[in-house]
């Protein structure tokens, strides 16, 4: 997977210095930095805050910039982004994914960093854009470079941004579902459960089954109900079984799906995004599915 | 059906976008680039082959005993089938390797052209594979290749000497050997098992249900 | 077998509420998984393996004629005879001419997918031989007049009371009374019928597990032994496997097996793993006289050309199925053809055609989770994904799926009208279901609020709070 051989080739961030040498005019993913002058703060991160986050759950995308900001970086949440375009080329509308990957191409421009706080959409960019924009080598050569500067929140801050959280507290049982995009094509397992256990009180128990479909799956849901019915169930009970009373993870979807099965069994155990608890606006916030105090 | 086959070719080549005949030499040389020059990832384990077989052996549900030189297998297969309701009729292989072996009194031994009469089956294995513990058996006159499969109680002798411990070092001695690849050259592991049935492990599905191995030091 | 896979949807909801079935498909995962992990996880290199694995048979399909024609000089010079079959309608006939030619009363037959892919069995009772399945899985659903379930267990979808009503009905004439029996009683009646089929056979079919050029052999990896015993028996032995079976070197077949037992059913080596090369030999005193191969084409040539090739590395282990959250859900015949799960959605579409299978590529969430299990690291998820492109191309997705997207692109292209609708859209939502945090009905989203809540947005997007809080930047 194209991904895994950029990162093999790029170097964690360390101190201050850029690391993205420049090339050829003719890249049309190379423009200057926003922060190029500067040379004293760390560098500007573009928060990605994927459709979802932005449309249901804005606590999601603060608490990863204040994540952001806290390990010294600038965020800015450029404006031209909506979605990544997942949900068309899942369905094999090929030319309408590319249009949007061209769309998120020209907003994250420039950026030193792009960090998502999905990994489902982390991957789509960083995993997928290129093979979807093959047939266009300029496009294709941007969207490598823009898969070289993405990153997927936990993973930045572990390897990245190397981030030690200021005391946070959060009393309680957990466990983490491992969102399957995040897993499988960008690595991620060990960074979000490395930072979880800085979090003070919070005992994290793993379930069974940690790393099988929630049966989410993007369109699958609403396509195939009954079988995302059954594997979200599958999944619920395995929650239920640990015994933890609050279920992370780092995909929105995989969450509001866990917490609409959740919440329709009437089951007591609460949801958040892992961000939100590594902020610690989980304990101001009402859960996913859960009414306002 | 000649037919067919240049059909079925000639689709082959276009899909490869093939323009001259293909060079078996130069497909050689490409499959040493692609796969490389070392040997497969295989198993790696510390201690001796023997061991390692013996222990692999086990773990199939194979037993085994070790006997001092091949008169004694007659022994070793006269106490194994004591402790059996294997009755005394045993069916050896015509391999000459088991004319030394020395029969107790009791046993009837009968030299089989085929498996098909016998209750309890003594073949010879060509070598045992530390990486498995599996046993090579090369069908032919001297080993008939249903003697190892219609016994329900199969006894193999096996040299100490002839244990390696990979695949490639079976390929290695037998592409040196007359004759091969004989008609069914066979790995065996174990006895015959099944788990068709709600995932149940059964053994003595249709082949032996019982394999063990009289081990010659030599 | 004819497809099916058209009704996956109907097929897939009765499996969901069919408690038989689902109380076998729990063995799925506790079987297979657990064992394959034990096994895999000992194994010093297995991400090499499966590297090696990969390279090989790419290797060998960028060279499929030359190692076709030399796998066919070899089977020659072992005195065996290689049949070509474009088709299923060929392939059927030459299976039933050598029967008919060999006078066969009664043919017993290994487990062959290459078989049922061509239904092999309908055209040997067709031409009045007695077909015998005689793996023990094979022969269950042959008693129950079902198709294989799963590729390496085929009944794996039959509880032990149903089995021990199949055995009651066809060999008791349904007069046992204590009617649900034990493990090693069903095994032991299964073996002494069958027995007497393997003794009484004119011909003896087998599939093969992998073809090797540099020999002209076949191998087969069997636990029961059925296989040796179909091959060894009779008076003539017939194999048929697809082209893509083949493997050059011994030495890549040892990798090929290493990747197989391990991967299918967690051992690292099966009971028996036989290498068969051409009929008796002169000497012998057992053995069939006659040894057949039939290479199967039936679309394999079509996959070799473009993006699907892939595909073809397959090594026939289960595994994607065994992992597949989906497969795990609704068992192997949902997906109405011979190839169950994962590598049966992609290959059943590319063989049986896209129009007839439409469900198949899209009842997939793409978790990965198959493609991470892979022996030889075929990219499913990519695979199934290029099927939908293809889907969409030739007008068979959904109009409304279309449509839809149609207009979700557009907004999603104009990012200030979108982020203005969706401000006063959540807005609203929010407002609705704020108190809650959850609606248990939604207009248009029957299919997720059957059975969750859909989770209510909090006050506002987050683009419009965000820049209430930092103005605007960029």
């Amino acid at each position: 997977m194209v991904l895994h051989s950029l990162r093999a080739g790029c170097t964690p961030f360390k101190g201050r210095t850029r690391r993205r040498p420049a090339t050829n005019d003719t890249n049309p993913g190379e423009h200057p930095m926003p922060d190029a002058a500067s040379a004293t703060t760390r560098p500007t991160v573009a928060l990605f805050a994927t459709c979802l986050v932005d449309l249901f759950r804005p606590s999601v995308g603060f608490a990863s910039a204040q994540l952001l900001e806290q390990a010294g970086y600038r965020v800015e949440v450029p404006e031209a982004q909506t979605c990544c375009g997942q949900p068309a080329y899942n369905s094999g509308d090929n030319a309408h994914a590319a249009a949007i990957a061209r769309q998120v191409i020209e907003a994250f421009r420039g950026y030193d960093y792009v960090v998502v706080p999905s990994g489902s959409c982390g991957g789509t960019i960083a995993a997928h854009y290129p093979d979807l924009l093959r047939h266009e080598p300029q496009w294709r050569q941007a969207a490598e470079e823009l898969a070289e500067r993405t990153w997927e929140l936990t993973r930045f801050l572990v390897e990245v941004a190397e981030l030690e959280l200021p005391g946070v507290d959060h009393p309680g049982v957990t466990t983490y579902h491992d969102s399957c995009s995040g897993l499988r094509e960008l690595g991620i397992r060990s960074q979000p459960r490395r930072l979880l256990g800085q979090v003070r009180g919070l005992e994290l128990r793993e379930m069974d089954d940690t790393d099988v479909c929630c049966g989410f799956g993007g369109t699958f849901c609403v396509k195939y109900p009954e079988i995302s019915e059954r594997l979200v169930s599958d999944k619920v009970a395995n929650i239920e079984a640990s015994g933890a009373d609050m279920v992370l993870a780092g995909d929105l979807g995989c969450l509001f799906n866990i917490a609409g099965r959740l919440k329709r069994l009437d089951k007591p155990v609460r949801a958040y995004h892992v961000a939100e608890v590594l902020a610690g606006t989980a304990q101001r916030d009402a859960a996913i599915g859960e009414g306002e105090a | 059906m000649s037919d067919a086959r240049e059909r079925i070719l000639g689709r082959i080549r276009t899909a490869l976008g093939r323009e001259g005949p293909p060079d078996a030499e130069a497909t050689r040389s490409a499959r040493q680039a692609a796969v490389g020059d070392g040997p497969s990832q295989r198993p790696e384990w510390q201690g001796d082959d023997l061991a390692r077989f013996q222990q692999c052996l086990e773990a199939a549900a194979g037993t085994w005993v070790a006997v001092p030189s091949m008169a004694e297998v007659g022994r070793a297969v006269a106490d194994y089938l004591a402790e059996r309701p294997a009755g005394t009729a045993v069916h050896r292989a015509p391999d000459p390797a088991l004319d030394a072996v020395d029969w107790p009194d009791h046993l009837t031994v009968e030299t089989a052209r085929d498996g098909r009469a016998a209750l309890v089956g003594v073949s010879r294995a060509l070598a045992g594979m530390a990486e498995t513990g599996s046993l090579a058996l090369a069908s032919g006159p001297d080993n008939p290749a249903t003697l190892a499969f219609l016994p329900d109680y199969h006894i193999i002798v096996l040299r100490t000497a002839d244990v390696v411990p990979w695949f490639e070092d079976i390929w290695a001695r037998m592409r040196q050997t007359d004759g091969f690849p004989p008609r069914s050259f066979n790995f065996i592991t174990g006895p015959s098992r099944t788990a068709d049935v709600e995932q149940t492990l059964q053994l003595g599905a249709h082949g032996p249900r019982s394999l063990h191995v009289v081990l010659v030091e030599t | 077998m004819e497809s099916r896979a058209q009704y996956f949807k109907p097929a897939a909801r009765e499996a969901l509420h069919n408690p038989d079935l689902q109380q076998a498909l729990a063995n799925v995962q506790a079987g297979f998984v657990g064992k394959r992990k034990f096994v895999v996880d000992r194994f010093p290199d297995f991400e090499g393996l499966r590297e090696r694995g990969r390279r090989i048979k790419d290797h060998t399909l960028a060279n499929l004629d030359v190692y076709l024609e030399q796998f066919e000089a070899q089977v020659h010079a072992a005195g065996g005879h290689v049949h070509w079959a474009g088709t299923q309608d060929e392939a059927q006939k030459i299976v039933t001419d050598i029967c008919r030619q060999a006078d066969a009363r009664i043919v017993t037959k290994g487990k062959t997918m290459a078989g049922e892919e061509v239904e092999l069995n309908e055209a040997l009772e067709a031409a009045g031989v007695e077909t015998v399945e005689t793996d023990l899985g094979e022969y269950i659903i042959q008693l129950a007049h079902e198709p294989p379930s799963h590729i390496i267990a085929p009944a794996i979808h039959k509880t032990r009371q149903q089995i021990s009503d199949l055995f009651n009905e066809h060999h008791h004439r349904g007069t046992l009374k204590d009617k649900l029996r034990e493990v090693p009683e069903l095994v032991d009646e299964a073996r002494g019928i069958l027995r007497q089929k393997f003794l009484s056979a004119d011909v003896g079919i087998t599939g093969a597990n992998c073809l090797v050029a540099e020999t002209g052999s076949l191998f087969l990896v069997t636990n029961e032994g059925n296989g040796d015993l179909t091959h060894s028996l009779p008076r003539v032995h017939v194999a048929i496997a697809g082209i893509e079976k083949l493997v050059p070197t011994l030495e890549d077949a040892a990798t090929q097996l290493r990747l197989l037992a391990r991967s299918a059913t967690g051992q690292d080596m099966t009971a028996y793993t036989t290498m068969v090369t051409g009929p008796r030999r002169a000497p012998d005193t057992d053995g069939p006289e006659e040894f057949h191969i039939v290479l199967l084409d039936n679309g394999r040539t079509r996959m070799l050309e473009g993006r699907f090739r892939e595909m073809l590395r397959c090594i026939r282990c289960g595994a994607c199925m065994n992992h597949c959250p989906v497969y795990s859900a609704i068992g192997g015949h949902a997906y109405g053809w011979v190839y169950p799960g994962p590598m049966g959605s992609v290959l059943t579409p590319l063989i049986v055609g896209l129009d007839r299978t439409r469900d198949l590529p899209n009842a997939c969430t793409l978790n990965g989770r198959c493609q991470s299990v892979c022996p030889v690291k075929i990219p499913l998820p990519d695979l199934l994904r290029d099927l939908r492109e293809e889907q969409y191309q030739h007008n068979l997705t959904p109009r409304t799926t279309r449509w839809g997207l149609a207009v979700w692109a557009w907004f999603a292209r104009r990012p200030r009208l979108y982020n203005a609708l969706a401000r006063a859209g959540i807005g609203a939502m929010g407002r609705i279901g704020r108190r809650k945090g959850r609606f248990r009905h939604l207009p248009l989203a029957g299919g997720w609020t059957a059975g969750r809540d859909f989770p209510a947005p909090q006050r506002t997007t987050f683009q419009a709070a965000w820049r209430q809080q930092r103005g605007a930047n960029r």
